[in-house]
């Protein structure tokens, strides 16, 4: 396929294959994902298998200490179904092992309330990692990425030199997921003008803006629970445990996993596919047409913990 | 009347966001309830799907639970005493003031928005003062305005507000009017048009093709709004935006203006306004002068009685000529009436009715 087609893009995503690996095995794939262990261990191990390092010396290698590394989290489905403090303080011990001064840490969402809704406290000064929305606090200049004109929070246009992306694995209601490249519709102030056309090709012309397409080192996935359908808010009668981290390193893979894995699981609990219900994310296809991944879904490789054990 | 702080729903043990505690929502009840706590919005013609905790496509309204909310009643972003030519209405109580009103949001996404810092923007994001309704008209009876006006932004989404407020100052003893993109469903535009005495509508173009690619409305909606409010006998007035290369072809301009002719009448005041760059749409000039009295000299000539150009200070297109005399009846300069000719509702001069609301 030299082309990206979307059909084919969504097509190819059944024929997704996985490097069954040993836990511990370094080496890469496109998609890390780990089971086993404690959050942090499974955190450790889905950045090694995705990397083919460990954490501490995958970020030495691509965040300096003069950087302002910013985990975007995606904490609007409230604490059942946001990434969990856990796991957001296990990635902000890596970067610090990496030489990261934690004040120099930022963990952020839309709004102190949605972080504080998702468990985590405010902390926008004093010691440790700071833990604050962008609250209103947007560029006064609107910048064009494509088919997108927006405003960016100014904590990633004016602070924020490292991207970390911490999503969960979750089905949206008009962008078919929400895993990973979705999230950044929380970074701009008018997310709402881009929710026609089932967001497409609104998701991957937003990434394309150096400010998160320049600054992305990596995406973490919370997938504690998997939500396969009712998204973007928690639904307990549509989400399951899944009980893994997933990680890349690449701006899109984990979008391609993801959605693999909610098909896979509409499928089991006998529930129409994305395609089927018309909201299948045609913008993924898009993000490859222009660059923004260097993996293919028909040839993604996901390294999984659980093989061998 | 609502009080927007009784309608607040008990189901909401706390405020979701900061600013619920001074701008408590208001269940709308312009929606349906679908499956899985979704609902479907009939406020406009988007007619969004909206998930819970999510919002439709104006950025103002919010499925909580499967319940919508607007979060902007009283909720106003901009007040302001403007003339009332600067809406712009030509033949409404000319050389008054009004006080004119805006929550944040808009249903469309204008590339041009000259109030994209209010309009584009969610409510949260802007710093925004409480205004009640009973407030909003007590406000404008002490600056002297015998109006109030919903601007600005786009008052199809503060829809409940703009209900409440316009009754509040018919109740004490003012007129109540709106500026709109006329992108509305039925049902609130029959509410508005209850409460309302003048609407004005921004008919941003006559090609589809320019809602899809610039605004993200849909034409042949605004064209029914336009009809419904003149059906309704609610004084009309209709501006269009000329943009160079993009609606300013004279073609355009005289088959809109045919369509006015045809489905609205000819007293129908229909403003052409000069565009300036703005927002996304920085790579346009100003559009020329020369292109302006073209359009109007195109309308005009389908037999409109009322065509003017606007933003274009000083020019002879900002005046009104009586149709049958042909005598300046009401001069202006920028947005302030100079010279007022009419009296009783007629020209002073040949004693002509002249349409329009006058006292």
């Amino acid at each position: 396929m030299n082309k990206w087609d979307r059909r084919e893009v969504l097509a190819g995503l059944a024929g997704l294959w996985a490097l069954d690996l040993p836990a511990g095995t370094p080496a890469a794939g496109d998609v890390g994902v780990a089971f086993r262990g404690t959050v942090e261990e499974r955190a450790a191990a889905a950045i090694r298998l995705a990397t083919g390092k460990e954490p501490a010396p995958f970020f030495k290698a691509v965040v300096s200490p003069r950087d302002v590394v910013g985990l975007k989290l995606n904490c609007l489905g409230g604490r059942p179904l946001a990434p969990r403090v856990e796991l957001v303080e296990a990635l902000v011990r890596f970067l610090v092992r990496a030489g990261v001064p934690e004040e120099r840490i930022l963990v952020w969402d839309r709004s102190d309330r949605e972080l504080q809704r998702a468990g985590f406290d405010i902390r926008s000064d004093g010691g440790g990692y700071r833990c604050q929305g962008t609250n209103g606090q947007y560029d006064k200049e609107v910048v064009e990425s494509r088919s997108v004109g927006t405003c960016f929070s100014s904590l990633l246009s004016k602070r924020i030199t490292k991207l970390i992306n911490v999503g969960v694995l979750k089905d949206h209601d008009l962008s078919g997921i929400s895993v990973g490249l979705k999230n950044y519709y929380g970074v701009i102030h008018n997310p709402n003008k881009y929710h026609g056309n089932n967001c497409s090709p609104f998701v991957a012309h937003l990434a394309d803006h150096p400010h998160i397409r320049g600054k992305h080192i990596l995406t973490v996935v919370d997938a504690e629970i998997c939500q396969y359908n009712g998204g973007p808010a928690y639904r307990a009668d549509a989400a399951v445990p899944y009980g893994a981290v997933a990680a890349s390193a690449d701006l899109v893979a984990c979008d391609f996993w993801g959605l693999r894995e909610i098909e896979r699981i509409r499928r089991e609990k006998k529930i129409k596919s994305l395609e089927a219900e018309k909201r299948a994310p045609a913008w993924l296809a898009v993000a490859g047409e222009i660059g923004l991944t260097r993996v293919r879904p028909e040839t993604l490789r996901v390294a999984d913990d659980r093989a061998g054990g | 009347m609502t009080d927007p702080a009784r309608a607040v729903s008990p189901l909401l043990p706390e405020p979701l966001t900061e600013a619920d505690r001074d701008f408590p929502p208001v269940v709308t009840k312009y929606y349906k309830t679908l499956d899985g706590k979704r609902i479907e919005c009939t406020l406009c013609p988007a007619r969004c799907r909206v998930a819970d905790r999510e919002r439709g496509t104006c950025g103002v309204r919010e499925n909580r639970d499967g319940v919508y909310y607007t979060l902007v009643h009283s909720r106003v972003c901009s007040a302001h005493v403007d003339p009332i030519e600067k809406k712009p209405f030509f033949h409404f109580l000319p050389g008054t003031t009004a006080f004119s009103l805006a929550t944040p949001g808009c249903n469309m996404a204008c590339t041009f928005c000259q109030n994209w810092e209010i309009s584009q923007f969610r409510p949260e994001q802007i710093d925004c003062r409480r205004l009640p309704p009973a407030q909003a008209a007590a406000a404008a009876k002490r600056w002297g305005c015998p109006t109030v006006t919903f601007t600005y932004t786009e008052p199809v989404v503060f829809t409940e507000y703009l209900l409440d407020a316009a009754a509040a100052a018919r109740g004490a003893g003012l007129k109540a009017v709106s500026v709109t993109n006329g992108w509305i469903e039925k049902e609130p535009l029959h509410d508005w048009l209850q409460v309302l005495d003048a609407v004005k509508v921004d008919l941003k173009a006559f090609t589809q093709r320019f809602y899809d690619e610039m605004t993200g409305g849909r034409l042949i909606d605004v064209l029914d709004t336009l009809v419904r409010v003149r059906k309704a006998g609610v004084w009309l007035e209709i501006v269009t935006l000329l943009i160079p290369t993009l609606n300013d072809s004279e073609k355009e301009a005289a088959s809109l203006a045919r369509w006015v002719m045809k489905n609205l009448g000819p007293e129908v005041p229909l403003h052409f306004t000069r565009f300036h760059p703005q927002y996304r749409l920085r790579n346009l000039p100003a559009t020329p002068v020369a292109t302006m009295e073209r359009a109007r000299a195109a309308a005009l000539a389908t037999g409109l009685k009322f065509v003017y150009l606007g933003n274009i200070p000083g020019h002879p297109g900002e005046n009104t000529a009586c149709p049958k005399c042909g005598k300046v009846i009401l001069k202006r300069y920028a947005m302030s009436l100079t010279e007022n000719h009419i009296v009783g509702g007629v020209c002073e001069y040949c004693k002509t009715k002249i349409p329009g609301v006058w006292a």
